[in-house]
């Protein structure tokens, strides 16, 4: 069995990031390990621009900003697999895995980055009525079909959610010539950025029925049309608001979800809204030594975030790997208040130094001109003020450790002003 | 007139205010950065984006080659330029930045390759 200082789960942006960074911070006994067969994660599929500009202060797109990580993966000679799919991770951090080239091989990690993105809900996770013919696919299945095998899947669509993957695919579909008849959004607000609404609907007149479902699929074999209604504040279907559009393609963009398996299974607490792991400040699992990062952890909006995430992943490693840890005294727990959805992290560790942390979150729907606060025991340690909170739009506020009493804090939405 | 109007340029995406006349642009309000009263301005005279797609490659490891137009193109040219992506067959290898069609837009704008594809026939 080979023994590794830090083994990387994942060639996606978060784990590339965090295989430099931990290189760059002096730990050579590293190794990168991906299953598909090149680096680069779901980039390679995403060939639209708009990537890059918090972090590289340029516009990139999908496969150009990969390319700067797996360029610089080279240069700094870090080891890395494709076409090796870990298996299973036991607690005590021996990862089984297996390759075309290898068969089944087992190593022991002294610390693992977790880094396997997410991948997204299909159709059984959201329970449409009516049959069941070819003709319906997630928009990252259209995604890889247009821009890696070339091949367009119908004539005629209807996207159903407003995910950012759907709506770059309403866009990247009309340009290839398909009618893109309607975007269905059943909240009362669009899933995807504000930006990609403008640039990809609004530029090609698609239209965005936002409190809108569908209620039917029709065909036998192929998909001939859908049925879409209205739905009411308490997303109640409205009977006399049914019609029916004629499409022989149904994308779906119902959102994504944290690739977890191996991380459950390893026994690691998970958090039932991101469905992600816990993790502290440091974004440590809850086993010692095993961090996570990028969109297996929480959902991104922007790769530039999902960089930045494997960056600090990789601090932390090598942090641990160092035995130069500040020692943790107390541990507060992180809770998602009024109007938000989910905090990262969920835990804070007290040490001897005192810190600031960044806490992230996303709020449950949109607030203009609010107050974000962070509250310990009835007070309020930290204030930010917010122009426009989004559910699609992923939110930070600051809080020092010295703040902090008792042994919970709540991060909210004051409703009050 | 004042119009609504989200800057596109970054992912904040600012929801800025903007003044105009017909064609004129006058002045924006609730822009974070500079890089808004840009897009504002441009948004108003002659809106611009960059069009990306992909192009067949022959003899190459991967089998569409991600590309786009190095610079913004006008916004009504977008389908003539993509008629013209349609017509583009590249053969590996092929680096990226690559020019594969030079002045695509009769305005500058180059179609450039935006990854690297190597050649396995050989
Ligand atoms: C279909 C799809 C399209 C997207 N399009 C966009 C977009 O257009 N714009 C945007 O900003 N964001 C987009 N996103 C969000 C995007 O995922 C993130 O911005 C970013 O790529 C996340 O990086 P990551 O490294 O966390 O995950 P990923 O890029 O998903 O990388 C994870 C990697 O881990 C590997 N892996 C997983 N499990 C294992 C295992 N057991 N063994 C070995 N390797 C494993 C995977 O093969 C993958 O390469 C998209 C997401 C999806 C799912
Ligand atoms: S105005 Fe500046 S900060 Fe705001 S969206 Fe545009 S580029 Fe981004």
């Amino acid at each position: 069995m080979k023994l590794i200082d830090l083994i990387i789960i994942g060639g996606g942006p978060a784990g590339l990031a965090a295989a430099c960074q931990a290189k760059e911070n002096g730990i050579n006994n590293i190794l990168l390990l991906e299953r598909e067969n090149v680096l680069g994660g779901i980039l390679k599929q995403c060939i639209h621009n708009g990537f890059g500009l918090q972090y590289f202060q340029k516009e990139l797109t999908g496969p150009e900003y990969a390319n700067e990580f797996i360029e610089k993966i080279h240069k700094l000679k870090i080891p890395y697999k494709v076409n090796t799919m870990v298996l299973s991770i036991q607690p005590n951090k021996t990862i089984i895995t297996s390759s075309k080239e290898e068969g089944y091989v087992v190593y022991q990690a002294k610390s693992i980055i977790l880094a396997m993105g997410c991948r997204e809900r299909p159709r059984g996770a959201i329970r449409i009525p009516g049959t069941n013919p070819s003709g319906i696919l997630t928009a990252g299945t259209a995604q890889k079909f247009v821009n890696i095998d070339g091949y367009i899947p119908g004539e005629t669509c209807v996207i159903l959610g407003s995910g950012d993957i759907g709506l770059i695919m309403a866009r990247r579909l009309t340009l290839e010539g398909v009618k893109v008849k309607a975007v269905c959004e059943f909240q009362p607000y669009p899933g995807g950025l504000s930006r990609n609404i403008e640039q990809c609907l609004i530029d090609y007149n698609i239209p965005l029925m936002l409190s809108h479902t569908v209620v039917a699929i029709h065909g036998k074999k192929r998909v001939t049309g859908v049925t879409i209604a209205k739905v009411d504040e308490h997303f109640n279907i409205i009977e006399n608001s049914k019609q029916e559009i004629a499409c022989d393609t149904l994308l779906l963009s119902v959102g994504l979800i944290p690739e977890n398996e191996l991380t459950s299974q390893m026994g690691i607490k998970m958090d039932q809204v991101t469905s992600g792991a816990m993790v502290n400040q440091t974004l440590e699992t809850s086993i010692k030594g095993v961090f996570a990062c990028g969109n297996v952890l929480h959902v991104h909006d922007l790769v530039d975030y999902v960089t930045m995430e494997g960056n600090r992943a990789a601090n932390y490693a090598t942090t641990y790997l160092n035995n130069s840890k500040n020692l943790m005294k107390k541990r507060i727990t992180v809770i998602a208040d009024k109007g938000i959805r989910y905090v990262m992290p969920q835990y804070i560790d007290i040490g001897e130094k005192n810190e600031k942390i960044t806490i992230y979150f996303r709020s449950k729907e949109i607030y203009r001109e609010k107050n974000t606060i962070v509250k310990c025991q009835k007070k309020i340690i930290s204030r930010h003020k917010n122009l426009r909170l989004m559910p699609a739009e992923m939110e930070k506020i600051l809080v020092k450790t010295e703040d902090i009493s008792g042994d919970t804090i709540y991060v909210g939405v004051d409703t009050n002003d | 007139m004042i119009r609504k109007m989200t800057c596109i340029v970054c992912p904040r995406g600012c929801e800025m205010d903007v003044e105009y006349e017909k064609n004129t642009f006058i002045g924006v309000l609730n822009n974070f950065c500079s890089k808004g009263e840009e897009y504002a301005r441009d948004e108003i005279i002659s809106p611009k984006r960059v069009v990306t797609s992909t192009v067949k490659v022959i003899g190459g490891d991967l089998l569409m080659l991600p590309v786009k137009t190095d610079k913004p193109v006008n916004k009504e040219k977008i389908f003539d330029i993509i008629k013209k992506i349609y017509q583009v067959k590249v053969t590996a290898p092929i680096e990226i930045n690559d020019v594969l069609l030079s002045n695509i837009d009769d305005n500058g704008a180059n179609l450039v390759a935006t990854s690297s594809t190597i050649n396995i026939t050989k």
